[in-house]
């Protein structure tokens, strides 16, 4: 009797009324064998539900786990811990279910390795921490304010500057998620080479340099005293303007005008006279080589007291690192500066604040972005070349 | 196969137990199981056309 025979046998018997066993049997053991089962399927679901069973996966427990250890999620003044599921298993029945099967991709990547090192995991992070950012921005942070709630925040045991940002947050109800990205595990890191800034402005990059050109660095671009560039002579920041002088190649030998203060080395160079905009950070020799670095007469600035000097630059540089409008930067600038901004509060017109006024502002306000070092030099070298001292209207 | 007679019964008595204990501890809670994931994967599909859920916030 095979398989077929066996089911048939099994369907007869099932369509009969039982002959031996009594309704009352049936009846107790059904009932029964139901509660037992629906008992099962709870302690299932909580126990797949628990911190131990999340790091019992070692991709969750040699990361994820070990960088909660370090935040107030973990430990704080009232004993009170969020574990693993709190925070990304939705506690909704049918979500929670639908978040079960989802993690049989989970189970998948454990069996096939797909996140089985640390340098794998780092690839990943920024991928995966999106997938939370974008479910916890979608439910308004629910799985936050399954705890954390506005409307029991006591404003007076706030300090003033927590109450000068979340006040503000709860009038327009923000989701937590908007500002406190990174609140229970590291950001995910971004080489300059994978900023999406750069990505966006890579597109646009001058294909060939004209001589007597002015162009623009869209990225940090690394300067060579000579044409062999075998000695880097420094950096120029982003947005740094150059005139081309000539073309060899894939290299560019470049004159820039700036301006340096007079003291120390004057390694760092400015966009303008008294103005903290800087354009290019270069090494001691270079700056202190007069072949390299002509400067004119000393100007004091009475704001400072400082005595600054317009320089001209000639360096080389490799010819790929440039565009030739710098509207170009500012267009892709302006929409970081406003998206990454504009989550929590109406951001100020460029043109609001002085040039020397901005790096302070933008240094206390860019840790609640996701901006990388890339993006948040963009984003400040457009801020302080729109900035009050080169608008009209202020 | 005949009608069941004095004779026959340990045997029927025995199917019938099978059967019972086959249903009820095997493939209903499987079928349950299954029903169950499978609405949750339902979701799960409608979450990634959709987007993920939104709530009352």
């Amino acid at each position: 009797m095979g398989i077929v025979g066996a089911a048939k046998g099994f369907w007869r018997t099932l369509r009969k009324p039982p002959a031996t066993i009594s309704l009352g049997v049936l009846s107790v053991g059904g009932f029964i064998t139901g509660i037992v089962f629906w008992g099962g399927f709870n302690t299932a679901l909580e126990v797949t539900n628990t911190e131990a069973f999340c790091i019992s996966c070692h991709e969750m427990r040699d990361n994820v786990y070990q960088e909660l250890q370090e935040t107030v999620h973990w430990e704080n003044r009232t004993g009170v811990r969020a574990t693993c599921p709190d925070c990304h298993v939705p506690h909704e029945w049918t979500n929670k279910i639908a978040r079960k099967m989802q993690a049989s991709k989970e189970v998948w990547g454990a069996v096939f390795g797909t996140i089985n090192t640390r340098e794998k995991f780092l690839a990943k992070r920024e991928e995966l921490a999106r997938h939370e950012w974008a479910r916890l921005s979608a439910n308004g942070s629910l799985e936050c304010r399954n705890c954390h709630d506005y409307d029991s925040m006591d404003w007076d045991k706030m300090s003033d500057e927590a109450v000068f940002y979340m006040r503000p947050a709860a009038e327009l109800n923000t989701g937590c998620i908007e500002c406190h990205k990174g609140i229970a595990h590291h950001l995910p890191e971004r080489s300059a080479d994978s900023s999406p800034v750069v990505a966006a402005l890579e597109g646009r990059a001058a294909t060939s340099l004209s001589d007597g050109q002015d162009y623009f660095a869209y990225r940090p671009v690394t300067v060579f005293a000579g044409e062999d560039m075998a000695e880097p002579a420094g950096q120029l920041n982003l947005a740094a303007r150059i005139e081309v002088l000539e073309t060899k190649g894939d290299k560019v030998h470049f004159e820039m005008k700036a301006w340096r203060k007079d003291k120390g080395y004057g390694r760092v160079l400015y966009d303008d006279f008294g103005l903290n905009a800087r354009v290019a950070v270069l090494e001691k020799e270079a700056a202190q080589n007069a072949e390299l670095v002509q400067a004119g007469t000393p100007r004091n600035d009475d704001n400072t007291g400082l005595d600054w000097s317009q320089v001209t630059v000639k360096l080389w540089a490799a010819a790929d690192g440039f565009v030739a409008d710098d509207e170009q930067l500012w267009d892709v600038a302006a929409e970081s500066y406003s998206s990454s901004c504009s989550s929590c509060h109406a951001q100020p017109d460029p043109d609001h604040f002085s040039t020397n006024a901005w790096p302070a502002l933008f240094a206390g306000m860019v840790g609640f972005t996701n901006m990388d070092a890339t993006e948040q030099e963009l984003v400040l070298t457009y801020l302080q070349n729109h900035s009050s001292d080169n608008s009209e209207s202020h | 196969m005949t009608d069941s007679s004095e004779g026959q019964q340990p045997a029927s008595r025995r199917r019938e137990w099978m059967a019972f204990l086959f249903l009820t501890l095997i493939v209903l809670p499987a079928l349950a199981v299954a029903f169950v994931g499978g609405y949750g994967f339902v979701v799960w599909m409608s979450h990634v056309i959709n987007g993920p859920p939104t709530a009352g916030y």
